[in-house]
């Protein structure tokens, strides 16, 4: 039975995609007279790739890495073959898996939600497109194919996010995100022929081998294409100063931005991942990628705290995401990064979906709450707390920072969030009994934090190679830095709410308003690629 | 204000040389435009906020004028007018929903001289529009020179309004709350670099040299744009509405201080810092181009409409009255006429009183149906009690009354009976609701945000799964929150007075005698007498509580109904009540109960307080609203498209609907509605109303000095009125009075409102799902038509004696008429006079 599934794996893996795409060539108009034909069909399909991914998921747990290719010609310049491949191994069951999960939440909760609109049909049309796109890039074997789903995907959401077409808002974030997509794109397109011209192969298993086996320095271009694969990274994932676009994607309907927000955004940590035997080519890159993670993260989740409007707000929860995410690529924790990825993407995708529950928290009673006012000592008792507790359950996950110091930044970034929650906590209500709720919950975060690294760390071993931090690396300075930064963002949050002086209206007004970049940034792109006023863009709309 | 402050402000004015103070010769002048910018602030409708959301008339401060001058004036301002486009009305002509009789009617009603030919022939050309309305200098220099002037200055107002009156989405607040909405403005605009990447590189010292206060700084603008001063009055009014969202939010903070007898100006402060833009930009990037716009703008939007315009108007008019004819013709030939015996003496096998609401309309006739000697009653929905109502462990209380009253008495939630079990269930509560708190701030705060995604993200599989399913809510019903599933029917109201909360002993009999009067029920009770309230049931709903019921103010109905239904059972209250000629039987027990309009389902409350005797009739009374219920959802199924569907599978879909996290349309709530009858039930029992009527019970011979009278046509009649045109100006102009797209809804600042997509403009009113189901229409844009039968004289007393009655009846903001005893309908006409109405034009 198991060997069955295990043959089968390619194929479960390649149906995925391939029925989507074929669901989605049906035309807008044939969609849009029939739209909730569409919908059940878009429904049926992403249903049998969710089961497809499940089922190779199961089959990965006892098998092996697979590469299987279906079609194959030679591309000129001797820099290997275009080719339709899968490459599988942990991290492609489990993207697979995620995304085909959303997947079918999300065009479940599309039925209901776009019911009556005229262009419903072509909603779901687009829908399966854009995840056949992200499937297909997922199950690449070939780097080529990669790239060409990388674009595939971008162009596919931006139908998405241009649903609704006559709204000028909706032009001008996709106006700038096309632009952004399309840098992107082309940092890609020349990592990929560096790659090429290096290595004389596009194959993804190849590159793993010759990285694996290889015992002299490879050529220096792909050292490079590892600069360039950051750059496309990191503006895939929407990091400072390119974060503006997806601040404003809100045009779309809601479950877009839950397919966005859990599907998409993650490409960049998907590829950095996708492309660890690169990636170990340059720590220096790494380096750099860990830092733009490290600032975006900073900005963002502290500009997060001053959002007014719910969705905006988990926009740049998402950002923030996301450069942590990165940062954790940076120091080359790869499973914590992929935790990180897939967590994300299910927590984001369900605040999307029901961030119109909001008001439900405004609603509900004002209990009358008793917490204390927060001083030094109740810090230096959570804190010391926080780091015992996180010490013990470290050990007993038999976690080595002696083999990987960047764990220490990462014990760390736990311990300062348990005393965060023990502090909140504290500040709430002061009983005994409810403070060791509190602290059973802390200890609860913990050990599933540490289990969860644990799990991940097996699941994705068979999927990266870990770069050698051991020369030309920043690693020790960034692990100190990072450290400063966390506890800078937590005193820095206690100290906006308590403190009464005059620095806090400064520090507001420029996060509030995201540091500004954005708004030039959207003043550029639009005068490179203005929206057309109401009034024209209704006679285009037609044609 | 501190003096650290005063202190630089003073700095600050002197610092502002461009700025003189106005010097004394013009004080009068001054004061004239005090007065217009009272004038401009009081054209703007409130905006209640989604916690306790309900429907405002958006014309409100219009009513002074005539329909047709509001009409033109919108025009003038914004660019559209109240009407629907022709198109629409050419489609209900070719549907036969406007037939030419009615037509023919509309025309002799207008008293327009055009015959039928040359109205049929002229409307089938567009009508004309203004080329655009009185929009301000943002907006003229992006046509001028492009950019994106227009988007960016509102997104900069509304960010700023969203920060400034934040209810708590953000965990860091904006630092300048204490101070005025226009000073915190100043503050921030001297920080903020935005306009200075949008090229706008003097901005921050424009802002120092502002004036300091709101009033002389509107006054300032006045001058530097050279607005003429028969303008000031609509460029104030147009300002506002350029930014008519946030000015409808400071419009309800200033009613809610009013309504306290307090003070709130910050709509005057929305409206500088408006014209403070306006002034900045057109100081900055004055071109010739600019300012001959800016100048043609103001000329053409002061002129009067055109002799086109006007004769279109003529034609828009006919129109909606031919529309309204169509629908008061159904109405009116559907009254019973007065014969039916001399009064049922026989004593009802139920009664049940039910909130006016026009969804009641259906429910009342299916339970009539099934059950053919109970008795309904129509009421306001807070059965006339005024309690605000403090849920178990809260600290503040949500007012229960309708929005233009204040509240009597505080009413607590508590457990029923048992004293200690309360505490130990608040206690639980507290915990409970702590949790929740701290592990929230756990997900949000900076640093711990990354840490909570990786140790429990991935829980959310399930909470996916079970919100997909409608298994689970995404939050958690504010209604139970904290609470055990167990005790939630051992909770309610208590009405003992204790510690300035509950209604003191000594005020229960005044109540119920009032209660009862108002109501029209003196005699004649059957042994079970329901008060239901209603309330929705719908998930991951931004405008739930639109839902619920208005006259609670945007909350369910049962607490209102269960603080009656205690008073009434009182056995002291029983025999106050028989002293007083209200002789309520013995074996008479008063029950309350909570409709959902969503699923029509009837939760009855505190039954086991009913008399052993009596528990037949419950669980009789239970079956009969089981077939009522059944037979309201046949009748609403052919709203929600499952007509051809089975009974059970009708039913089904309402149950998911109401859990269904992804549902735009849970129901149709008060869509069509277009009239209000105040009337016996006997009057209109026999006429399916289709769930268009509000439906308020009254017997004027019942109502010494018409006290009750009065008191309908300036409380409930006035509520209609604005659901009615909340739905009309949704409808007329989405854009402007309606909230657009509910699939783009942007919950802002916690509780407030939403904003369409990313940002711009907080928006008012009904979104399109709840108006059109993506084909059609399902509202019909009608003004509201009042049927009183009340004697006319008594009516028109109660018009002149009430300014606003007047304004919305003789300005032509609904219909009124009068049914007199023999069922015969009478119109008031333009000239105040009542004629009868007429089905058939004259030969």
């Amino acid at each position: 039975m198991l060997s069955t599934l295990e043959t089968m794996k390619p194929f479960l893996v390649l149906s995925a995609p391939i029925i989507l795409w074929l669901i989605g060539l049906t035309s807008s108009k044939a969609a849009n007279a029939k739209p909730k034909l569409m919908a059940h069909l878009n429904s049926a399909g992403i249903w049998i790739a969710f089961a497809c991914a499940t089922l190779a998921g199961i089959a990965h747990l006892f098998g092996e890495v697979v590469t299987v290719t279906l079609f194959s010609f030679e591309l000129p310049g001797n820099i290997g073959n275009f080719t339709l491949s899968t490459y599988i191994n942990g991290s492609t069951v489990i993207m697979l898996m995620l995304v085909s999960f959303v997947g079918v939440v999300v065009s479940r909760y599309s039925y209901n939600y776009l019911d009556g609109d005229p262009n419903q049909g072509r909603f779901h049309k687009w829908l399966c497109l854009t995840l056949a796109s992200i499937l297909t890039l997922i199950v690449s074997g070939n780097l080529m194919m990669f790239l060409l789903a990388w674009i595939s995907m971008s162009l596919c959401l931006h139908q998405l996010l241009m649903f609704y077409h006559d709204r000028p808002g909706a032009l001008v974030a996709s106006h700038k995100k096309f632009i952004a997509s399309r840098i992107g794109d082309l940092s890609l397109l020349i990592a990929v022929l560096l790659i090429g011209s290096s290595l004389h192969t596009l194959e993804l298993n190849e590159i793993f081998d010759i990285v694996a086996n290889s015992t002299q320095p490879l050529p220096g271009g792909v050292a490079a294409a590892a600069w360039f694969i950051v750059i496309s990274a990191a503006l895939k994932s929407a990091q400072f100063p390119f974060h503006g676009w997806i601040i404003q994607v809100m045009e779309a309907p809601t479950p877009v931005s839950a397919l966005l927000h859990a599907g998409i955004v993650n490409a960049g940590a998907f590829l950095i991942i996708r492309m660890s035997p690169i990636m170990a080519q340059s720590n220096m890159a790494l380096d750099v990628l860990a830092l733009i993670g490290l600032v975006t993260l900073g900005l963002a989740s502290l500009s997060m705290l001053t959002q007014t409007s719910i969705k905006v707000s988990l926009a740049w929860s998402t950002i923030a995401q996301m450069g942590f995410m990165l940062l954790e690529c940076g120091l080359g924790l790869y499973s914590l990064a992929m935790l990180h990825l897939v967590a994300h993407s299910l927590y984001k995708a369900h605040a999307f979906l029901a961030s119109g529950s909001g008001v439900d928290y405004f609603r509900a009673p004002a209990i009358k709450l008793e917490g204390s006012t927060i001083s030094a000592k109740h810090w230096f008792g959570a804190l010391a707390v926080s780091a015992v507790i996180s010490v013990i359950v470290g050990a007993l996950f038999g976690i080595d920072i002696s083999h990987e110091p960047a764990l220490i930044a990462t014990g760390v970034i736990v311990a300062i969030a348990m005393s965060q929650l023990i502090i909140q906590s504290a500040s709430i209500m002061e009983t005994k009994y409810f403070l060791l709720i509190a602290l059973a919950k802390t200890t609860a975060v913990c050990i599933a934090y540490y289990a969860l690294h644990i799990v991940f760390e097996h699941a994705i071993a068979d999927s990266v190679i870990l770069p050698s931090k051991t020369e030309g690396s920043l690693q020790l300075v960034i692990i100190a830095l990072i450290i400063a930064y966390f506890f800078a963002l937590l005193m820095l949050q206690h100290a906006f709410r308590t403190s009464k002086a005059k620095w806090r209206e400064n520090f507001y007004v420029h996060l509030y308003n995201g540091l500004y970049i954005d708004v030039l940034i959207t003043r550029i792109s639009n005068k490179i690629w203005p929206a057309p006023s109401p009034e024209e863009n209704t006679s285009g709309a037609k044609s | 204000m501190n003096t650290a402050e005063e202190k630089n402000l003073e700095e600050q004015d002197m610092a502002s040389p461009e700025f003189e103070t106005p010097i004394d010769s013009a004080n009068d002048d001054m004061q004239e435009v005090d007065k217009l910018i009272d004038v401009a602030c009081s054209r703007i409708a409130p905006l209640w906020p989604l916690k306790h959301f309900v429907a405002v008339n958006p014309f409100f401060g219009l009513r002074d004028q005539m329909f047709q001058t509001a009409s033109d004036t919108m025009a003038r301002i914004v660019g559209t007018n109240l009407y629907m486009p022709r198109e629409y009305y050419l489609e209900q002509l070719a549907t036969g929903r406007i037939t030419r009789n009615d037509l023919k009617l509309a025309i002799w009603r207008s008293g327009s001289e055009l015959d039928i030919d040359t109205v049929e022939q002229t409307l089938s050309q567009p009508a004309p529009q203004p080329k655009m309305g009185m929009v301000p200098v943002s907006d003229l220099l992006e046509q001028v020179e492009g950019g994106l002037w227009k988007s960016f200055v509102t997104e900069r107002i509304s960010l700023h309004c969203a920060s400034y009156f934040d209810l708590g989405q953000s965990l860091l607040q904006m630092p300048l709350r204490h101070m005025s909405l226009y000073g915190s403005w100043l503050k921030t605009a001297r920080i903020d670099r935005s306009p200075a990447m949008m090229g706008l590189g003097d901005f921050r010292v424009d802002i120092a040299r502002l004036p300091q206060h709101p009033r002389d700084a509107i006054k300032w603008a006045i001058k530097e744009l050279s607005i003429h001063e028969n303008a000031v009055e609509r460029y104030l009014h147009a300002s506002l509405m350029s930014i008519c969202g946030w000015a409808a939010w400071a419009s309800y903070l200033k009613f809610q201080a009013e309504l306290k007898g307090q003070e709130d100006d910050c709509i005057v402060d929305l409206l500088a810092i408006r014209l403070m833009w306006d002034v900045i930009l057109y100081k900055e990037k004055k071109s010739a181009a600019l300012v001959a716009r800016w100048r043609e703008m103001l000329t053409r939007s002061m002129r009067p409409p055109s002799a086109k315009r006007r004769a279109s108007a003529e034609i828009d008019r006919i129109l909606l009255n031919a529309m309204e004819i169509g629908f008061q013709r159904t109405v009116v030939t559907g009254f019973n006429k007065p014969n039916k015996s001399n009064k049922p003496a026989e004593r009802p096998s139920l009664q049940a009183a039910f909130c006016i609401d026009v969804r009641s309309e259906v429910y009342r006739r299916s339970l009539e149906t099934v059950s053919p000697n109970a008795q309904t009653i129509g009421f306001a929905g807070f059965f006339g009690i005024f309690i605000e109502h403090k849920p178990l462990g809260s600290s503040c209380s949500h007012s229960h009354v309708p929005v233009i009253f204040n509240s009597a008495y505080s009413i607590e939630e508590k457990v029923k009976g048992d004293v200690s079990a309360n505490d130990d269930l608040i206690e639980k509560r507290r915990n409970r609701v702590g949790l929740a708190k701290a592990w929230k701030g756990f997900k949000l705060s900076a640093a711990s945000c990354f840490s909570f995604v990786e140790a429990a993200g991935l829980v959310y599989i399930k909470k996916i799964l079970s919100d997909s399913f409608g298994l689970s809510r995404p939050v958690a019903d504010p209604k139970t929150q904290g609470l055990g599933k167990d005790v939630i029917d051992k909770i309610g109201p208590s009405i003992v007075a204790k510690d300035g909360t509950g209604i003191p002993e000594s005020e229960w009999l005044d109540n119920a005698e009032r209660i009862l009067r108002a109501m029209s029920m003196t005699e004649n009770f059957a042994r079970i007498v329901l008060l239901a309230g209603h309330g929705s049931t719908s998930a991951n709903n931004p405008h739930a509580t639109a839902l619920d019921c208005g006259a609670c103010a945007g909350q369910t109905g049962e607490a209102s109904a269960r603080v009656v239904v205690a008073i009434l059972n009182q056995p002291s209250v029983r025999k106050g009540l028989k002293e007083r000629g209200i002789d309520v039987p013995e074996d008479t027990w008063f029950l309350a109960g909570l409709h959902d309009t969503t699923t029509d389902d009837m939760r009855l409350f505190d039954t086991d307080d009913v008399p052993d005797e009596l528990s037949d009739d419950v669980l009789q009374l239970r079956g009969l609203l089981e077939q009522a219920a059944d037979l309201t959802r046949l009748q609403r199924s052919a709203l929600l498209g499952t007509e051809s569907l089975p009974d059970n599978a009708i039913e089904s879909d309402v149950r998911s609907r109401s859990k269904d996290w992804s549902q735009v349309r849970p129901e149709w709530a008060l869509v069509s509605n277009a009239a209000f009858i105040v009337a016996p039930r006997e009057r209109t029992a026999d006429v399916d109303l289709g769930g268009r009527a509000f439906l308020h019970d009254y017997c004027w011979k019942n109502d010494d000095g018409f006290k009750i009278l009065e008191l309908i046509m300036t409380a409930p009649m006035v509520v209609g009125n604005w659901i009615n045109m909340q739905y009309y100006g949704s409808m007329v102009n989405n854009e402007l009075y309606g909230s657009g797209n509910k699939v783009l809804h942007n919950i802002v600042g916690g509780a407030i409102g939403v904003l369409e997509g990313n940002g711009g403009d907080l928006r008012t009113g009904l979104s399109m799902q709840s108006l059109h189901d993506g084909k059609k229409w399902v509202h019909e844009a009608l003004r509201l038509s009042v049927f009183i039968e009340a004697p006319q004289e008594e009516i028109d007393n109660v018009i002149n004696n009430h300014e606003l009655v007047r304004q919305l009846v003789e300005n032509r903001w609904l219909h009124l008429f009068q049914i007199d005893d023999d069922g015969t309908v009478y119109r008031r006409d333009y000239g105040k006079n009542w004629s009868r109405f007429k089905t058939a034009p004259e030969s």
